[in-house]
């Protein structure tokens, strides 16, 4: 047993630090291209406790979209661990969207932001230092 | 027997509680897999101990993305409590079992939040196969498990997950230390680790560690320890890494073959360089071993 720990465990000790974070970004475009993103958090700089995201989905041609289902998946990949309670996104319309949860504790945060709209589902990584 | 019995309580009974003990400040703010170390690890004529421990852990800072010391907008200070117990079945074979539990209070902003309740367990079998008195020192071989027995952050309820008291899944751990007596001096050096089974996202943590003590007549003992771990958690086939350095103290009194008492405190080296994203705590530790 202690052989097949050891290849894991000198990973961890020995490896170079690639660094795999993600820069924040205020506009984004998901993974397939079909939306565009205006991001803006509330607070700025996000905060643990709780956060809130403003966004405005638009198509490629930057038109609104209305009506999509956006949902938000907070991850704090050094920790292993999300939020216990999910995203709360509401429509406000003309394509803004507003999403409440929590950030349990300060660090880096990735959250995955699922778009399903008329062009179809698609998803982009947003990366934010919580303070 | 009684010289027997003195080497044992002098040598590996009290220095192998002390060296093999995790530090105190290991108990993380989101990172519950340990909580206050009950020292049960016996000595060679040493048959089996019970113990109970207590602490207390307060947030200090964190380390940020670039290893920097800074404030952050969290309150946390937590209670933590251990049972254990050990057990050896020979001169070189010994298991220890410990349950830790937590309460934690987590304030940021208007938010304020309590919870806490019963952590992972552990389960170690520990291997000394050679007596600690040889000229080379002693090795010290440790196979163990972390089970889930904890609430880990995917059964909180609370926002700020003050109610999670373990972590996703179990591990299998493991170490390997060596052991010396120079005079009335002990001390140990080590590395262990910790590998999470059958679940994604997890962190796999790798630690070295040391310390050195000092026998003060026939009852009591005081020790420092340093420790620094590192942790890699694979996700989305990305790796990531966080990082922590511990310094801690003991002291413990104790009678041969009857009880120790001990009372420790840790700190997480709030100095930049010395972490990557990952809380800086203090913590205190006491408690109380019988041994038979």
């Amino acid at each position: 047993m202690i052989l097949s720990l050891l290849p894991s465990l000198l990973f961890i000790a020995c490896a170079d630090v690639e660094d795999s974070r993600l820069e924040r970004v205020d506009e984004a475009v998901t993974s397939a291209g079909l939306y565009k993103l205006s991001l803006s958090p509330d607070p700025d700089p996000p905060t643990a406790g709780p956060a809130g995201l403003w966004i405005v989905v638009t198509d490629a041609d930057e038109q609104p979209i209305e009506g999509a289902d956006i949902t938000l998946d907070p991850w704090m990949p050094e920790h292993g661990h999300g939020a216990s309670q999910a995203p709360v996104v509401s429509d406000l319309g003309g394509g803004d969207y507003f999403a409440e949860w929590t950030y349990s504790m300060p660090g880096y945060w990735e959250i995955t932001l699922d778009v399903t709209g008329p062009e179809g589902a698609d998803d982009v990584v947003l990366a934010y230092d919580v303070l | 027997m009684s010289s027997l019995r003195t080497t044992c309580f002098s040598a590996l009974g009290v220095l192998g509680a002390l060296a093999l003990a995790p530090a105190e400040a290991r108990a993380g703010a989101c990172c519950v897999g340990s909580t206050a170390a009950t020292p049960t690890v016996l000595g060679e004529c040493e048959r089996w101990s019970v113990g109970f421990g207590v602490g207390g852990v307060s947030h200090l800072a964190r380390w940020d993305a670039d290893g920097q010391i800074t404030s952050d907008s969290l309150d946390e200070r937590a209670l933590t409590s251990s049972v254990a117990a050990g057990w050896r079945w020979n001169r070189s074979g010994q298991v220890t079992a410990e349950l830790p539990g937590r309460v934690t209070w987590r304030a940021t902003g208007d938010l304020a939040e309590s919870g806490g309740g019963v952590g992972d367990a552990r389960v170690t079998v520990i291997l000394d196969p050679i007596e600690e008195r040889a000229a080379v020192g002693a090795p010290v071989l440790r196979l163990g498990a972390r089970l889930p027995t904890g609430r880990s952050w995917e059964e909180s309820d609370a926002p700020l997950q003050s109610d999670v008291t373990g972590l996703v899944g179990p591990a299998v751990t493991g170490g390997l230390s060596m052991n010396r007596t120079m005079g009335r001096v002990p001390w140990s050096l080590g590395v262990s680790g910790e590998l999470p089974v059958g679940v994604e996202g997890v962190p796999a943590l790798v630690a070295a560690a040391g310390s050195v003590g000092r026998y003060l007549g026939t009852d009591w003992t005081v020790t420092a320890s340093l420790r620094h771990e590192r942790t890699a958690a694979v996700w989305e086939e990305q790796s990531y890494r966080a990082a922590r350095t511990t310094a801690g103290a003991r002291v413990i009194r104790g009678q041969r073959l009857a009880w120790r008492v001990w009372a420790g405190a840790g700190v997480d080296l709030p100095v930049s360089g010395l972490g990557l994203e990952s809380p800086a705590q203090a913590a205190a530790t006491g408690g109380v071993v019988l041994v038979r």
